[in-house]
This record gives structure tokens, sequence and C-alpha cells, in this order.
């Protein structure tokens, strides 16, 4: 099945057989950092889509929020649950603020600060209310009432991954084509170097597909060399980043979280990954076979 | 199962080397080709395994009109047709074991029967101690015998073996004519092009010579077909059969 050379044409001595492995292995390592980049930023963008581009934060001012205004502050919380679209409204606990006041103002000053009251409202697709208008109303409850949406800065940042992300898809589809280019040249200067072997070849009854498969075996070992060392190489690149970035997280079951920007990667995009190299071998060996049977079909059977 | 219909070749740029070429090799023949050094001998073979098409007229093989065979309907052909090349044409950086192996694998057959058959043959030839040799490392002859070994390893239904006994002594060539023979007899048709004209008379079989661009026929067929004349001591050798074993590749 073309996987293993047979050595009929001594392939293993062409200037190829120096070079290739080495282009691809670097081809490898690329295609790796860009699938990488791009699983990474797919994940953020759709992350920040779904869960930050539909939240909205309403802020009430501490000087209100005492007891006494507890009928107020439940006639607000009406008003927000009422509004269209909303999944849920979640309330940010005050001691939590004061827990990541604590280590700044000190405890005791933390604890007396008078905190805003904050609201997340959860919406299940960025929320066409009127904000303002809803801020506006709030406001006749609560001067000084915010109503913030996320929605708009937040896109910014999504059109950014997703911009990371089809730059990653690039690299690995630029990656893929230079050596497809690259198989083709090597694999037409060998044909060229093995002409005579290859006319013996056709005269004792070797179809083209048979000679090609040796060319493709060829080919397919030197990308799974290249490829083991490439994708070896961009794993300990990509651990070398991750402990530059956060020196304590690099044993291993931190590693992969570390790596995805805190967000654990599923075993999908982790195959997706894997499969870079293994992508570079199979676009490699196919392109082997193309070329040599379009340089055969050149030569005299 | 060869036709040639006034057959005319010429390489490009000189004038014909063959020209109103016209005979047939019947089926399970034997045939020699004759003629001076340059006559066209190797360029006919040539034509019979298609590394020439006919540059006008017709040829027939196996059946089939050479100008229609593609490019694809060439491999399947030349498996059926073993072929000893003057210049022998051995892969060089391939032992004489897998040079005389090679036929069996591009046919698929298994490595078991490779193991089996392959050695059994270059014995037979005489190669017993040259199975892992590279070919730049034997001598003439002895390279003659590995091509020889590897165009009959797969038992081909025609035999074309051009100038096939010219590096070795008589002893060994009346040795591999009588391989040949052994092959003829299982139902190969066998066409040796040769100007050892002591060996055609040895052997009494029809014989074809080629001169001034034509082929004529100088001794017919039906001419008392198969045991070859008795000859010196160099025939005792031929008493076993080299391809008893062997299957079809
Ligand atoms: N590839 C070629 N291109 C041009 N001319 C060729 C080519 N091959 C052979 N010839 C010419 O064709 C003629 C016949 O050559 P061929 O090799 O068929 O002769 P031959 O009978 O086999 O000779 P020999 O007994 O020396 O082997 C010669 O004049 C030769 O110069
Ligand atoms: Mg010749």
């Amino acid at each position: 099945m073309a996987l293993i050379p047979r050595g009929d044409i001594p392939l293993s001595h062409d200037p190829s057989a120096r070079y290739l492995p080495w282009l691809l292995g670097i081809m490898c390592y690329f295609a790796v950092l860009a699938s990488v980049g791009a699983v990474i930023s797919h994940q953020l963008a759709a992350r920040w889509d779904f869960a930050l581009g539909s939240v909205v934060t309403v802020q009430i001012p501490a000087a209100v929020t005492e007891g006494s205004d507890a009928p107020r502050l439940s006639q607000a919380e009406r008003m927000m649950r009422q509004l269209p679209g909303i999944l849920r409204l979640v309330r940010v606990d005050t001691s939590r603020s004061v827990e990541l006041l604590a280590p700044w103002l000190g405890a005791e000053l933390a604890a007396d600060l008078p905190l805003p009251r904050l609201f997340d409202l959860h919406f299940a697709a960025p929320p066409e209310v009127d904000l303002k208008q809803f801020e506006a109303r709030l406001g006749e409850l609560f001067p000084g009432a915010m109503v913030e949406a996320h929605t708009q800065w937040m896109s910014h940042v999504a059109k950014l991954t997703r911009a990371v992300e089809a730059l990653g898809l690039t690299v690995l589809a630029l990656v893929i084509g230079a050596s497809v280019v690259a198989v083709i040249f090597a694999v037409r200067t060998s044909v060229s170097i093995h002409r005579e072997v290859i006319s013996i070849l056709h005269l004792i009854g070797a179809r083209d597909g048979y000679i090609a498969s040796e060319f493709q075996a060829h080919v397919l070992k030197m990308a799974l060399r290249g490829g083991l060392v490439g994708g070896f190489l961009a794993v300990a690149t990509l651990a070398g980043v991750a402990a530059a970035l956060e020196p304590e997280a690099v044993d291993s079951a931190n590693l992969i979280p570390t790596l995805l920007g805190g967000l654990p990667a599923g075993i999908v995009e982790w195959i997706l990954i894997a499969s870079a190299p293994v992508l570079v071998a199979f676009v490699a060996w196919i392109a082997a076979r193309l070329s040599v049977l379009g340089a055969l079909r050149k030569m005299n059977p | 199962m060869i036709q040639f219909d006034k057959v005319e070749l010429r390489y490009p740029g000189s004038p014909a080397i063959l020209s109103d070429v016209n005979f047939a090799v019947e089926e399970s023949s034997f045939q020699f080709i004759t003629g001076a050094s340059g006559a066209g001998k190797s360029s006919l073979l040539k034509l019979m395994y298609l590394g020439l098409k006919p540059s006008r007229g017709r040829l027939s093989l196996f059946g089939q009109n050479a100008a229609t065979i593609g490019r694809d309907g060439i491999p399947a052909l030349r498996r059926r047709i073993g072929i000893v090349f003057q210049d022998f044409r051995l892969i060089p950086h391939l032992s004489a074991l897998d040079n005389v192996a090679l036929p069996l694998r591009i046919a698929g057959a298994r490595e078991s029967a490779i193991r089996e058959y392959v050695p059994e043959l270059l014995e037979w030839v005489g190669l017993s101690g040259h199975f892992d040799s590279l070919p730049h490392t034997l001598s003439g002859g002895q390279q003659q015998r590995v091509a020889i070994a590897r165009a009959v390893i797969g038992r081909p239904q025609l035999l074309l073996a051009d100038e096939p006994t010219g590096n070795v002594d008589d002893g060994v060539a009346v040795r591999l004519l009588y391989l040949f023979e052994e092959l003829h007899k299982m139902g190969t048709t066998v066409l040796i092009a040769t100007h050892n004209r002591a060996l055609v008379e040895r052997f009494d079989h029809p014989c074809l010579n080629v001169d001034g661009g034509r082929v004529t026929r100088v001794r017919g067929q039906g001419s008392r077909r198969s045991e070859p004349r008795p000859v010196g001591a160099a025939t005792s050798g031929g008493t076993s059969n080299p391809s008893k074993h062997r299957h079809r590749g």
C-alpha cells in the first residue's frame, strides 16, 4: 500500500533524502503551532461570544443600597428579570468584592468600604433592549445606576480572536502548500535521477503505480521522520512559552490548561493539533504520487 | 502470436532501419534471428516488446494491434514477455537475487515463492556463489546469466533474447540454450537474436535473417523441431529441469 519502501529505486541516496525530512520537519513545526493558535483562538472566541458578549452589568451606587432600600431593590430586580431575552440574573456577592479588595486595602477597610451592588444579566444573545432607556428607568429608582453592555468591546475582542484563528488556519494552509511544492520538486528531481532504473522497471512490466508507490513510501518515511521531530519541537516550544508565562504551571497536569489560556481543551482539539503533522505527511504522500505519475507520463513506458 | 505486416521502422532523423517487414511468429515456436552487426536485430526485438512503435505498417502482438495498445495496456503485455537485453540492463544497486526476483515482485508474487524459485534458477545458470553480488562485481558472462534468469523467472509466454550468449563460452552458451529449450517445451515462444552462426547451426530451429532492412526466412519452420544435434560434454548438465517447479508470475 505504498507505505514501506521496497528499495527497487535507490531513493535514499538522493539529495532530497537529505533536505526533505528537515524541510518537512520545519513545516510540521509551524503546522502544529498554527493549529494550536487556531484552536485556542477558536475556543476563546466561541466562549466570549457566548458568555461575555451577551452579559450586561448593572451597577447600583453604594450609598443607596442599605437595608431600608430593600423594597426598591427588589423592584429594580423585578424590572431586570422582566427584560426580554434574559436567561438569568446573578447578584454579584459583595463579600467577593471585599475579598478581592482586601489584599490592597486591608481586610477592615475593605469591609467598611461602601461598595456598589452589581448584577450580571445573562442573555441568550446580545440583548436587543434599549439599554440607555433601561438605565434611565433604573435611574428613577436609584439615581446614578449604570447599565453597561460588554457587547461592543467584546465583539472587538471576538473579532480579533477570529482573525487570529483565521491567521492560524491560513498559516496551516500555506505550510501545507509549501510542503506540496517541496515534495513535487524533490520527486521530479528523483525521477530524472533514476530515469534509467525506472525505464528498466517499465520494460519488465512495472506499472506506473508500482513505481509511484516506491516514491510515495520514501516521501512518507521522510515526512513522518521530519514530522516527529518537528511536532516534538513544537510541543517543546509551547511548553517553554507556557513555562515562561506561568512557571509554576509546568507540571504535566496544568500544562494543557495553561497553554489554552486557562481553558481546558477538549480531546477533539488535541486530536486536531496532533493531526497537523499527520496531515502534512498525508498531503506529502498524495503529492508524491501525483507528481511521480505526472512525471512518468512524460516518459516512454 | 506476432505478425508483421509491411512494417517499417525509422529512428527520428535517419533513414528506415527496417522496411517492408513481413513475417509471423507462431505460438510455441522457437526461432533464431541472425544478421550482421547493425542490421537491425535489436530494433526488431524492440518493436516486439513495444519499446518502439512501427513508423509504418501493422504489427500485431498476442492478437492485438500494437498501434492501439495504450500506455496503460503496455505493462500487462510486457509481463507476458521475458526480455534478455543485449546490454543486460540489470539494476545496479540490486543484488543478483533481487534483480532476478524483480519480475515476480512486480507481479505481486509471495516472498516465500520468491525465496524458493529465485535461488534455484540462479543455481541452474551457474551463479550459486553470487546471490548477493551486485552486477558491477560480476563478469560480463555472469551478468548475462543474471539477465537471462530475470527474463525467464516468470515463465513468460514469449521470450525475446538479444544476443544472450554473447559473453559466455560455448559450453555455457549451449547450457543456456537448453534452458531456453526447456522453457520452449513448456509452451514459451522463444526468439533469439544472435550472430553466433555456430550456435544457430547446432540447434535445429527456424531462422530469420535481417539484412538490408528486410527480414527473410533462411531456415523454414517445420524443420525437425525439438532435439538439438548432439554436442559435447557441456550438454551433460542439461538433465535437471530448471523450470519444473516454477509457477507463472
Ligand atoms: N536509438 C537509436 N537512434 C538512432 N539510430 C539507432 C538507434 N538504435 C539503433 N540505431 C541504428 O539502427 C541500426 C540497427 O541497430 P540495431 O541495434 O538494431 O542492430 P543490431 O542488429 O542489433 O546490431 P548488433 O548485432 O551490433 O547488436 C543501426 O544502424 C543503429 O545505428
Ligand atoms: Mg543488437
